[in-house]
């Protein structure tokens, strides 16, 4: 014959001091609340903060482009190669930060030659 | 080696003054800018030095209710 299988037992536990059991839980309770309050404000200020990220980034691009009008404007030294001056850049075909780098290397180029 | 004068056309010397104002305040609102979201960073960083006292506060509350729970007093 299969032995019955037991039914749950019930344990109880004596709590010594349940008044302060209970005030630290409802005082955990208090800082979940309020980490969750300031979750939501970091969400905020990050929210604010990647808005300004993308404003600077912009006003970079618009630099980059009234350096670039500027240094057509002014005149070329003899001896700087050709391949030295401002072109246009091409249709991106590789990476920003490529042909950043190469933008770069043009401008110490042409720094260098006029020392 | 002599450093010859350069000499500017006068249309556009006008042009390349506008050009250097425009520059200008861009990168004078950059600046602002950076600083706008320096301030962010900061304020960002506020809120994580919360939460770490927060989650240290409630791991001292639920150190004590654990204790509490699981090393009961005897039963007689």
């Amino acid at each position: 014959m299969a032995k019955k299988a037991p039914k749950n037992e019930l344990f109880f536990i004596k709590i010594s001091d349940p008044k302060t059991v209970r005030k630290h839980l409802l005082e955990a309770s208090q800082h979940v609340v309020e980490g969750m309050k300031s979750y939501e404000k970091y969400k905020k200020i990050k929210a604010q903060k990647l808005q300004k990220l993308h404003e600077l980034k912009k006003t970079f691009e618009e630099i980059k482009v009234v350096a670039g009008q500027l240094r057509a404007c002014l005149p070329t030294i003899k001896g700087i190669p050709e391949a030295v001056q401002e072109k246009k850049m091409p249709h991106i075909t590789e990476i920003e930060l490529e042909q950043l780098d190469k933008e770069i290397q043009k401008l110490e180029e042409e720094l260098r030659l006029l020392q | 080696m002599e450093q010859k004068p350069v000499f500017v056309k006068l249309d556009e010397y006008k042009t390349i003054v506008t050009l250097l104002e425009a520059l200008k305040a861009h990168v004078e609102n950059a600046k602002q800018t950076l600083g706008q979201i320096h301030k962010l960073k900061q304020e960002e960083d506020v809120e994580l030095e919360i939460w770490h006292t927060v989650v240290s506060e409630i791991e001292k509350r639920m150190d004590f209710v654990d204790s509490s729970l699981t090393q009961p007093e005897e039963l007689e």
